[in-house]
């Protein structure tokens, strides 16, 4: 059954006290409902108009993932990652609910966009340049997604990339919310770390996830149909997948879905070759 | 290339060809002495190294007594307390020392600082002790991995800590994370152990490590070497992930002359020395009693003459095992001769149990008269060519087998493993 929105519109802007217009619901999962909605005041009340996407969390045993997902991005500005406006708790019909107001990023999920078909070499290139750069900004505060999925990535029109949905990520320095034995992310995007349920997890973890979303949009279908199995064990190969796109790219995506890894390219490494390949 | 692993005397008898480096263990010398040496004096300190030993800080007192006082006057561990020598007021080194033995020892905790002021407190000041020595190199602070627990959040923390002092120190030398294992969390097989994967893969994540300086501490201090595969199977897959993985350097200490071995797949360095404590590293003794070893060219490694030795013989492997030199014509005679190894001409004394004095007494005699035979740098040195080649030959091996799978790639370690294993 899919899950339902709780809340009415109306009770929501009014919770506000009036300083967002609620536009259409993006989104409704088990964790929260996203609205399309209009910044209108800012919590001093001071005048504004901003587009954003606004996010309750409807899970309070998400609390400490929303409250780490603030940390990592309160004070984080890039442009491959959407940028936190404002965080706080309301009140909505007698319930305590988090709420977050992202950049409101007018594109659209790389799972809706794939739904569609595969999309270009330079297409893949272009979304592979800015997740990497996404991943590097990340990576040098100690920060690991964990969650990198075409969900979590938003396309724009331009083709440029944005990574979205920060609620798994892991700083190395706080201690671990998931439970031993268990791990965070999507399934059929694990790294084999991730899926072996290791805590210690770098940026190469990443690394093997966005190989593995590209790969997806190569092929316009999920490179193992969600087999976690087989990505941990024996990953997937470019040239047997995608033999009709360039060699380098074929190459750079073999060496990221490494199993060890430690022999997976950098990030930072990654981001310059695909700057390279951009047209 | 190799590094000798210094102790407190840091005169060594001179080589044929120069000992490129040394790693200064901070349990084999005290601050109060180590800070006042004149390094110059010695070819093989060309290039240096502080080894600040956080990993030995669980060591028992009641074992070793006099490492844990050496220990403990360092700044990262409860040095800070301790009054700072003048020789105008204490007098002798010695007497400073003496005095202050008993205080320093329990003063030992057997812990590591685990708040993160006490641990950048520490990280910092082990960082800048090797500074102000001169070191060519960082060798970061962190505590033993004892148990299999892949969050790694106490090693981590203490390795953000030293990069953090490194950062504030303004370090421009190589900085190599120390990567201090236990046995007991490496006997499973190596290529499926996540703790090896995941401390190479976090040492290969972070571009402020230069690589990473791998310790292995033997639980069962009884045998001179490492006898399970496992263990040397998860230094060379750790060294191979680092190296050809992700471009770093390496550093193997204390795995005796299977540091060759680790030098073959790719460590920039390996270091040993003559003596126990300098050869291998456990908690439940770091001392002992030092017998001179056979050094096998063959096996790249070094064969117990108590008993070995006769083994070797007695399956059929002297020409395949022992490398003929003039200075082991006596003992390959006694050998063919039926003799066991203990009564051949000047090996009787190795049987018996042998007072320190007299062990080293006896180690400079065996430098003297019989290099080639034993594994100590003098011997490596004059057979320095045909150990390079063994070397090179070794790691053709691993280059032959580097377009095999993982785990073929390690068939040539694994039967040195096995070889070494057999006869131990």
């Amino acid at each position: 059954m899919m899950p339902s929105n709780p809340f009415s519109a109306k009770e929501v802007e009014a919770s506000f006290g009036g300083r967002y217009v609620l536009g259409a619901e993006l989104r409704v999962g088990g964790q929260g409902v996203v609205y399309r909605a209009k910044r209108v005041r800012l919590p001093d009340s001071s005048a504004c108009n901003d587009e954003v996407a606004l996010k309750l969390h409807l899970d309070a045993k998400q609390d400490k993932r929303v409250q780490r997902e603030i940390e990592a991005m309160k004070h984080l500005r890039h442009p491959a990652l959407a940028t936190l406006l404002e965080e706080g708790t309301i009140t909505i019909s007698g319930k305590q609910t988090r709420y977050i107001a992202w950049e409101f990023i007018d594109g659209e999920p790389l799972d809706l966009r794939l739904s569609r078909g595969a999309v270009t070499e330079q297409e893949a290139i272009r979304i592979a340049r800015d997740v990497t750069s996404a991943i590097v900004a990340l990576w040098a505060r100690h920060i690991v997604h964990r969650d990198i999925a075409p969900k979590n990535i938003m396309t724009k029109p331009n083709g440029s990339a944005i990574l979205i949905d920060l609620g798994g990520a892991r700083h190395l320095d706080n201690t671990s919310i998931t439970a031993a034995g268990m791990t965070f992310g999507t399934p059929g995007y694990f790294s084999p770390e991730q899926f072996r349920a290791e805590r210690a997890l770098t940026s190469a973890s990443d690394v093997f996830t966005l190989a593995v979303v590209l790969l997806e949009c190569l092929l316009g279908h999920h490179p193992t149909n969600h087999d976690q199995h087989q990505l941990a064990s024996s990953p997937p190969s470019a040239n047997l997948l995608v033999p009709g796109v360039g060699t380098e790219l074929r190459e750079t995506i073999n060496q990221m879905l490494q199993l060890r890894a430690a022999f997976r390219p950098p990030a930072d490494k990654l981001h310059i070759t695909f700057q390279r390949l951009a047209k | 290339m190799y590094f000798f692993n210094a102790r407190l005397r840091f005169k060594i008898r001179p080589t044929a060809t120069t000992i490129p480096g040394s790693i200064i263990a901070a349990s084999a010398i005290s601050a109060v002495d180590l800070e006042r040496r004149k390094f110059g004096d010695y070819g093989h300190f060309k290039k240096k190294l502080l080894d600040p030993q956080l990993y030995v800080a669980t060591v028992d007192p009641a074992l070793d007594p006099e490492i844990v006082a050496r220990l403990a006057a360092y700044p990262w561990f409860h040095g800070e307390d301790v009054p700072k020598y003048k020789s105008g007021e204490h007098g002798t080194r010695t007497a400073w020392k003496k005095k202050h033995k008993g205080s320093l020892i329990s003063k030992w905790t057997r812990t590591v600082p685990t708040t993160p002021d006490a641990i950048r407190k520490a990280a910092h000041a082990a960082v800048e002790f090797q500074l102000k020595l001169g070191c060519d190199g960082i060798l970061l602070a962190v505590p033993l991995t004892t148990i299999a627990d892949q969050t790694l959040q106490a090693e981590l923390d203490w390795i953000e800590a030293g990069i953090q002092a490194c950062a504030d120190l303004k370090v421009q030398c190589p900085v190599y994370a120390t990567v201090a294992l236990s046995e007991a969390v490496l006997h499973v097989p190596a290529l499926k152990n996540p703790l090896v994967h995941a401390l190479s893969n976090y040492v290969a994540s972070r571009a402020e490590l230069a690589g990473a300086y791998i310790v292995l501490e033997q639980t069962e201090p009884s045998s001179y070497f490492w006898n399970s595969k496992d263990p040397l199977m998860a230094l060379l897959v750790l060294v191979d992930d680092l190296v050809r993985g992700a471009g770093k350097k390496v550093i193997v200490n204390y795995v005796g002359t299977f540091g060759l071995v680790a030098n073959a797949v790719g460590a920039e360095i390996w270091s040993t020395g003559y003596y126990l404590m300098q050869r291998r590293f456990s908690l439940k003794g770091m001392t002992g009693i030092a017998r001179p070893r056979y050094h096998s060219l063959a096996l790249a490694g070094d064969i117990g003459v108590k008993e070995d030795l006769a083994r070797i013989r007695n399956a059929g492997l002297v020409d395949k095992l022992m490398t003929p030199t003039s200075a082991d014509a006596v003992l390959r005679t006694a050998l063919a001769r039926g003799k066991r190894p203990r009564f051949c001409a000047g090996m009787e004394i190795l049987a018996k149990q042998l007072l320190c004095r007299t062990r080293a007494l006896l180690a400079n005699r065996l430098r003297d008269g019989c290099e080639a035979r034993f594994d100590v740098p003098g011997s490596a040195t004059r057979l320095g060519s045909e150990v390079a080649n063994r070397s090179r030959e070794i790691g053709g091996c691993y280059r032959a087998e580097g377009t095999r799978r993982n785990c073929d790639r390690y068939e040539s370690s694994k039967s040195l493993a096995r070889c070494l294993h057999r006869l131990e």
